[in-house]
């Protein structure tokens, strides 16, 4: 049976200024429930892209459609009314604001009957959260942190998530529990799109990947195939951008 | 009828020179070092009185009236405004730039209710009178009087000027306009971006203090009513019509409210009964209000605004 | 000692707690101190007059006190009616003018217009109205005697309960709704704001609605319990955000406590220092939060 596809960008173009775009022409597309991941090395305009896409960073040119509606000139805050949840690389949590609360307003976007049901579905999915529910989110852990902000994404029951750099402060152990979320996640039928820096991670879980570099695509393909390619060996390991430690 | 003219236009010009020198202070703040001085009243009383104390007359149930010489006036006003400034940036400066807008606000609320309250310090409600005037002994002969005031004011004016000129081309004047632009790059060059700004301010409050002086013996007497937050806005309308950051635009933009307020005023005198004048000089107000929001909207530059970035290179700041 | 001062500061506390909770809110959310908003308390006090006398005209009825109270319904009815029209105002003020220039991005221009347009408001008032103050009722209050020495007016007693009232209402908004999680969001980040779903430019007008009608509310119990003059909501610029600073900008209880603090020590301070120095006392409290801890009482950032 073959997927649908739920995510069409086609000659994007984006930037913070209208005379300097960073995304110069870029086209993927993605599938329902497939995991797709974007590389590229640093100033390739990956975070640029899922940005634009999301409604945070203003396009100039290009196409954009979600499940067949073209969502190009949708604000930011009518994204996730439309299918597509984004969660940032920082500052993605409101730290000074408690668990629940931030659940809270997240589900706020689905009609009133589906709100209480949806906050307990995500504490049975993150029990650690359940526990800390009245907590301040300024004080979890980075790990839980980047649960909360996977959680209140997934609160309004998207059809696509989008995450900018997941793994981004974590150490190996969490992004391998974040990775396994993801699959999980993947599993009860939402699609997943991820910007990674890690890419022997991302490689790992994800079916298909872009290579992003200056901007436009340099290289895409089935992971597997991917991981063998000579190009990318020289982006990443030739040019030093192997699995490395990030500060957080 | 022409002399009379004459006469007037002469006192019409050392007022606008006293409000130009208060404008050029505030362009050393605002222009030059990015620093919002809510509070430009309060600095212009410390000058005035000041000044006033050291040269008056003595008076009873109230200290001062040494009668010295008006330039140690000055000197004074210049000294006493630039401690008070110095006490309020060394507090304020390391913080936000809306918090020493708040608290400039605040330190001229409080001159100004010092001025009314403490009579011994101040004369209270009814100010310091027989300020003595520059050039006294020709008061007999008016055109010949302000001719004098006017020379003595353009050369105070002309000073200033090309002393901050010539400090704002100056390596001083480059490293507050760098601060101004990214106060992190600033730092990253080893300048302590705090001191800088607090020898910015205070050298912008002494400034006003003399504005304040001159003002003061321009006049002959001063009363703490003159040093409300009107006259900060007048300064402030001065400074953004005439174009911020740019020490001709601050002379031009005082000249131009100055006249405009003089002109309205005349208008209203002439033209209205007296009943209602008091009313009309509240619409000079709004006028001049909803002057300064047009011009922050649609050219903020003023007329003669700055064109120099601090460098082409450098990215423009988004805040 | 003579504990007049506590009821005369629980009053002048309670109205700058109000209007400071509008300052907090619009400072937090909007980011820039916005000195025009000593103007809304004045135009509401103003704008509660007039309606009252549009009801009092238009109706026929005599405007006299209802019990104990100087004032009666219509002005209660005028204060409503107000407090919409004031949001109104600040929105309005918002629209023309500092919306167009945060799209700009320069905060501290939006200060320097908002000091702009205070100064055109207020003599606009002035132009309308004249300097002479203006009063909601001529009759003279008795105090009731509590005890202590203290003495207290039924006007003063209903402007403290009605405070009480709008600062739960608010304090209840803010925790328990949408729209206050909405606003404690958009106040912390804007564009995670929008990414959870939340239309930060209806947070903004609600935020000066809400900013305005307090405002509003702050105007009328000075009114009432005082005058009506154009300088009045200048007169309390200062104090207000002396409160809000020292509550820590962006927290509701702070800013309604730290009004509190400042009524308290404004009225402490008469019987010591003089009339003539209140205004000082907010100064010197000010001074001492930005030495001490310039993040206030409850303030979280910076």
């Amino acid at each position: 049976m073959t997927a649908a596809v739920l995510l069409t960008v086609e000659g994007l173009v984006a930037g913070y200024e209208p005379g300097v775009p960073i995304v110069r022409g870029v086209s993927i597309h993605v599938d329902e429930r497939e995991i797709v991941v974007i590389l590229g090395p640093n100033g390739a305009g990956k975070s640029t892209l899922v940005k634009a896409v999301s409604g945070l960073v203003p396009k100039t040119a290009g196409r954009v459609m979600l499940a067949g509606a073209d969502i190009a000139q949708l604000p930011a805050h009518q994204m996730v009314r439309n299918g597509l949840a984004f969660v940032p690389q920082t500052e993605n949590v409101f730290t000074l604001m408690s668990v629940a609360d931030n659940l809270a307003l997240a589900v706020a976007v689905l009609p009133k009957p589906d709100r209480a049901p949806g906050i307990e579905a995500m504490y049975d999915l993150f029990p650690d959260l359940a526990v800390q529910r009245n907590l301040g989110a300024g004080r979890l852990s980075g790990g839980q942190r980047q649960m909360l902000a996977i959680a209140r994404a997934l609160m309004v029951k998207p059809k696509l998530l989008v995450l900018d750099e997941p793994s981004a402060g974590l150490s190996p152990k969490l992004v391998e529990l974040v990775f396994a979320r993801l699959l999980a996640i993947r599993d009860t039928g939402v699609t997943v799109l991820l910007v990674e820096q890690n890419a022997r991670a991302a490689l790992a879980i994800g079916d298909r990947a872009y290579v992003l570099a200056d901007g436009a695509n340099r290289l895409e393909g089935k992971s597997a195939d991917l991981a063998n390619d000579r190009i990318m060996a020289e982006l990443y390991l030739g040019a030093g951008q192997a699995v490395e430690a990030r500060p957080p | 009828m022409i002399l009379d003219w004459l006469t007037y236009g002469a006192f019409f010009l050392v007022t606008a020179a006293s409000f130009g020198i208060m404008a050029l202070g505030l362009n050393v703040q605002w222009g030059q070092t990015g620093l919002f001085n809510v509070g430009v009243a309060g600095f212009a009383a410390v000058g005035a009185y000041a000044s006033a104390l050291l040269t008056a007359a003595p008076a009873t149930g109230r200290v001062g009236g040494y009668e010295l010489p008006i330039a140690i006036g000055w000197l004074g006003a210049v000294a006493a405004s630039g401690v008070v400034a110095a006490l309020i940036g060394a507090i304020t400066l390391r913080l936000r730039a809306d918090y020493l807008a708040i608290t400039t606000f605040g330190i001229a609320i409080v001159i100004q209710l010092v001025a009314v309250n403490a009579e011994w310090l101040s004369g209270g409600p009814f100010g310091i009178a027989f300020i003595p005037r520059p050039f006294a002994s020709l008061q007999e002969h008016a055109l010949t009087f302000n001719l004098a005031n006017l020379a003595l004011a353009s050369l105070v004016t002309c000073t200033v000027f090309i002393g901050l000129e010539r400090l704002m081309r100056g390596p001083w004047g480059r490293v507050l306009r760098a601060i101004r632009e990214d106060e992190a790059a600033a730092a990253s060059l080893g300048k302590n971006a705090r001191l800088y700004r607090l020898q910015a301010f205070v050298l912008g409050c002494m400034i006003v203090g003399l504005g304040g002086a001159m003002q003061a013996h321009a006049i002959g007497f001063i009363a703490p009513e003159n040093y409300l937050s009107a006259l900060t806005f007048q300064v402030w309308a001065m400074l953004i019509i005439g174009g911020a950051g740019n020490n001709r635009g601050a002379l031009l933009g005082a000249l131009a409210v100055w006249g405009l307020w003089s002109l309205s005023s005349a208008l209203v005198s002439m033209l209205l009964p007296a009943g209602i004048q008091a009313r009309a000089a509240s619409l000079q107000l709004v006028l001049i209000g909803v002057l300064i929001a047009t011009i922050l909207l649609l050219r903020p530059r003023g007329l003669l605004g700055e064109r120099l970035v601090v460098s082409r290179f450098l990215p423009q700041r988004k805040d | 000692m003579n504990l007049q001062f506590v009821v005369d500061g629980l009053l002048l506390g309670g109205l700058i707690g109000l209007g400071a909770i509008g300052v907090t809110l619009t400072y937090s959310i909007l980011r820039f101190a916005n000195f025009a908003h000593g103007e809304f308390i004045t135009w509401g006090a103003y704008a509660t007059l007039a309606v009252t006398g549009l009801i009092g005209w238009a109706t026929g009825q005599q405007l006299g006190g209802a019990g104990p109270f100087s004032v009666g319904w219509t002005v209660l009815a005028a204060g409503l009616v107000a407090m919409l029209l004031t949001g109104l105002l600040a929105l309005g003020l918002d629209t023309l003018l500092f919306a167009r220039l945060r799209a700009r991005g320069n905060a501290i221009i939006m200060v320097m217009a908002s000091f702009g347009a205070s100064m055109a408001l207020r003599s606009l008032l002035e132009f309308v109205f004249t300097s002479e103050p203006k009063y909601f009722s001529r009759d003279i209050q008795i105090a009731i005697p509590l005890g202590a020495g203290v003495r207290v007016t039924a006007d003063q007693l209903l402007m403290l309960a009605i405070a009480v009232v709008l600062v739960v209402a608010v304090h209840l908004i803010m925790t328990r709704t949408t729209i206050g999680r909405s606003m404690q969001a958009v106040s912390e980040n804007p564009h995670l704001a929008s990414v959870a779903g939340v239309d930060v430019d209806a947070v903004i007008r609600a935020t000066w609605l809400a900013g305005g009608a307090l405002a509003c509310a702050a105007g009328i119990m000075s009114g009432i319990t005082v005058q009506v003059r154009p300088f009045m909501g200048f007169d309390l610029l200062l104090p207000l955000f002396a409160a809000a600073i020292l509550g820590g900008i962006g927290s509701v209880p702070g800013a309604m406590i730290g009004g509190l603090i400042v009524g308290l020590a404004e009225s402490a301070a008469v019987p010591l220092v003089g009339g003539g120095f209140r205004a000082a006392v907010a100064f010197l409290l000010l001074i001492a939060v930005l030495l001490v801890k310039p993040a206030g009482l409850f303030g979280m950032r910076e």
